[in-house]
């Protein structure tokens, strides 16, 4: 009764979805030895069309559009066209526009809400997976919300060991919803783990793409080299 | 005309032509060792991506769990190519899902195997029933 009294709850302050979002990003990505670093620009058009323009450290377009990837590079005059068998995403964006819904996204990939607790002012809520739905390795999911903020994921696998933590930093307001400008996230692999720092800047909502984005064509004399996934 | 051309400036004319000489391999290498590390990359990350569930899937499936390990649909890792050159994606995607594939086919054929030997020891374990 009271897991269904708190979706009614978060259902009641449902946030308006926003159509398109543009943000200026820079990616930091470490492990071992390995540090990266990678700046640009990332268009989002719902309901599932995203252009990452990259700026640094190489001229790079990525389109993002339901089981197919294009990158092409302007300078080099070259391109590639992925096409994959399952909708093709792109991870550390996906944790800023997935605050626009408020389960995170969970429900639709299988996810269902098997517990909560508050500890002062934190709302944690916990997930685990449907049988059905979700996939073998992946076990139960842990968000964490200060005043509606989200500011805490967890994933760990069916086992219990932890896959990944990301914690949300920096959050502006869209409506009635908080977008984190600040995600660190540390991945566990079985040997190492991974670090990364993505900053996002200057988002702007529902504003027209600029000209370039919008009828983005990779030019006629550029060979496309396809690879099926 | 151009005979007399070459004969003034042939100096620097060899000056080019040894500088292409000496520039042709080290642009080579430049372009070799992008594509090279991330073929490294891609079968690295593609090895370490592989789900151990397919040992699981081998082990109650028996081959038919391993033909699926080889067939499964894998999952483009896109962000891992955000920044990085065309050589280096052309090296990274020709050597991630040939790397994942065949490391979670071994886990199906481990289970598989694991499966095969316990049915047989239970086979020869089990007493002889008497008709």
């Amino acid at each position: 009764m009271a897991i269904v009294l708190l979706l009614v709850f978060y259902s009641a302050s449902l946030p308006q979805s926003s159509q398109t979002i543009q943000v200026q990003f820079e990616r930091q990505y470490s492990e071992k030895s390995l540090k990266e670093t990678v700046k640009g620009n990332i268009y989002y058009q719902a309901p599932g069309r995203i252009t990452v323009v990259v700026t640094y450290p190489v001229k790079q377009w990525m389109i993002f559009e339901g089981k197919q990837l294009i990158i092409y590079y302007p300078d080099d005059k070259q391109a590639f066209q992925i096409n994959a068998q399952f909708p093709i995403s792109l991870p550390f964006f996906e944790a800023l526009i997935g605050v626009v819904k408020i389960d995170y996204g969970l429900t639709d990939i299988g996810y269902v809400l098997s517990n909560y607790k508050t500890r002062a002012d934190t709302l944690f809520t916990y997930w685990s997976p449907s049988k059905k739905k979700t996939s073998k390795a992946l076990g139960e999911f842990t968000l964490a919300y200060v005043s509606d903020k989200i500011v805490y994921a967890e994933l760990k696998k069916r086992d219990g060991t932890t896959i990944s933590k990301s914690f949300y930093k920096n959050h502006i307001r869209c409506g009635t919803t908080y977008f984190p400008l600040e995600i660190y996230t540390i991945r566990y692999t079985k040997k190492d783990s991974t670090f990364e720092k993505v900053v996002y800047t200057n988002p702007q909502f529902d504003k027209s793409f600029p000209p370039e984005v919008t009828n983005f064509k990779i030019p006629t004399n550029v060979k496309i080299e396809e690879i099926n996934w | 005309m151009a005979i007399k051309i070459f004969v003034n400036n042939k100096r620097i004319i060899a000056l080019l032509l040894v500088a292409i000489l000496f520039a042709t391999p080290i642009l080579s290498q430049v372009v070799v060792s992008d594509y090279v590390q991330g073929r490294r990359d891609g079968r690295r990350e593609g090895a370490g991506d592989a789900s151990m569930i397919w040992a699981v899937v081998g082990f109650g499936c028996g081959c038919c769990g391993v033909g699926a390990a080889y067939l499964w649909p894998q999952a483009v890792p896109a962000a891992r190519l955000v920044g990085k050159s065309p050589e280096y994606v052309r090296g990274y995607t020709s050597s991630y899902k040939n790397a994942k594939r065949e490391k979670e086919t071994i886990y199906a054929a481990v289970g598989c195997i694991v499966s095969d030997i316990i049915s047989i020891i239970y086979y020869l374990v089990q007493p002889p029933t008497v008709e």
